[in-house]
């Protein structure tokens, strides 16, 4: 099997030397993250969408899934000027959920409850492996060809559909 | 408004997880996960329960849990809300879809733009399921629109994410022939909403954009927090 999969990483590098031409197509490149960082959770400063997620409000805050990375939090007490007030870190995020100041999201396959005091956020609990067919760090969410992860740039934690060149993985 | 059943908060059509009550629901490709988080510091895995193929979705409302998969939508009774119970459903042509609810009608997009869902259809859907009916929701009408997501309501009034296509502002005053009365463009792609009293909050791509619906018919943007899109 391993030899197998060695021969086939050798054929798809030999093909994308063959493959000289510059080609740009829309798919899905992964994520990356530290794998030492990966149950670090952590409050900081607001930061710019990359890829924005899926939303829930509570009362007059909106918290935003950061694809892959954490949560934005956004005052919207005024909808004329909503005002993001942070970020919670959180490697793997793709859900959201709040209730009485309780935070619900993903963890990559852990469902986390999070809540924010001052200027911390702490982990009130863990669940592993709730979300055990969320995440596949494998392939993308959709089908097509996608840049291959390279393990050498760490952990796959997300995929971005962005304009890729000459991608060599498929499925 | 949207979810009646956790009325200080409400999350989005395209979620895979929800909060009604005291009690937080995952959907996981083909289970349903009840979590009892009445205390969060001891939240626990109350029950989880087969569902179907590829499930995707899922939305509270009332008693009611509405979950979509990629072949169909499942009403489930959520009365005792410990332990959801299979109640109707409602099969469709393999796509994915969204759906939301209120006391009589299901709202469900299909759509085929990708390889991962399938199907050929790009249709809003909308099911009668007002008492028995939820055994076995019936299609009281079908409109055709470009690529429909996310979706959600208020009043009379359901709004339509279609990703690059814009959003559909669609009048449901009378659920056997919806019209839509507007599209709304200029912030794409369109990916969920959630209608929140006066509020429509919407993620796009790139962020959020905020209408003010106090007149559902006729949303005015508001602002927009977003990065350029790649």
């Amino acid at each position: 099997m391993r030899n197998l999969f060695i021969a086939f990483a050798a054929i798809l590098f030999l093909a994308s030397c063959w493959n000289t031409k510059k080609e740009e197509v829309l798919g899905y490149a992964p994520i990356y993250g530290d794998s030492t960082q990966l149950k670090k959770i952590e409050l900081s400063t607001p930061k710019p969408y990359e890829t924005a997620g899926k939303i829930y409000v509570y009362g007059n805050t909106l918290y935003q899934v950061e694809t892959g990375k954490g949560i934005h939090i956004t005052d919207i007490s005024n909808p004329l000027v909503p005002v993001k007030t942070g970020f919670i870190s959180v490697m793997g995020a793709q859900e959201i959920a709040v209730k009485d100041n309780a935070i619900y999201t993903n963890n990559m396959k852990d469902l986390v409850i999070l809540r924010i005091s001052g200027n911390t956020v702490t982990l009130t609990k863990r669940l592993p492996g709730s979300f055990k067919n969320l995440f596949d760090h494998r392939r993308p969410p959709e089908r097509g060809r996608f840049e291959c992860p390279n393990p050498t740039k760490g952990i796959v934690i997300g995929w971005q559909k962005k304009t890729i060149i000459n991608p060599n993985c498929s499925y | 408004m949207g979810d009646a059943s956790n009325s200080s908060g409400a999350g989005g059509s395209t979620a895979m997880m929800t909060i009604s009550g005291n009690y937080l629901y995952i959907v996981n490709s083909f289970t349903l996960q009840t979590y009892d988080i009445s205390n969060p510091a001891t939240a626990v895995l109350l029950s989880e329960q087969n569902v179907g193929w590829n499930i995707e979705t899922i939305f509270p409302y009332r008693d009611k849990l509405f979950i979509g998969s990629q072949t169909g939508m499942y009403v489930f009774d959520n009365s005792n809300p410990k332990y959801p119970k299979l109640q109707g459903q409602a099969q469709h042509f393999r796509a994915c879809d969204p759906v939301v609810a209120d006391d009589d009608f299901a709202y469900v997009t299909l759509r085929n733009n990708n390889q991962r869902c399938g199907g050929t259809q790009n249709v809003l859907n909308i099911y009668d399921i007002k008492g028995v009916n939820v055994l076995n929701p019936r299609l009281v009408s079908s409109l055709n629109m470009p690529q429909p997501n996310g979706l959600g309501f208020k009043d009379n009034i359901l709004y339509v994410c279609m990703g690059e296509a814009g959003l559909n502002v669609v009048d449901i005053s009378d659920r056997t022939k919806p019209q839509v009365i507007k599209t709304i463009s200029g912030e794409e792609p369109f990916v969920d909403v959630i209608p929140f009293d006066d509020l429509l909050i919407t993620y796009i791509q790139g962020g959020l954009v905020l209408y003010d619906i106090s007149n559902p018919a006729n949303p005015v943007k508001l602002s927009k927090i977003a990065e350029p899109t790649l």
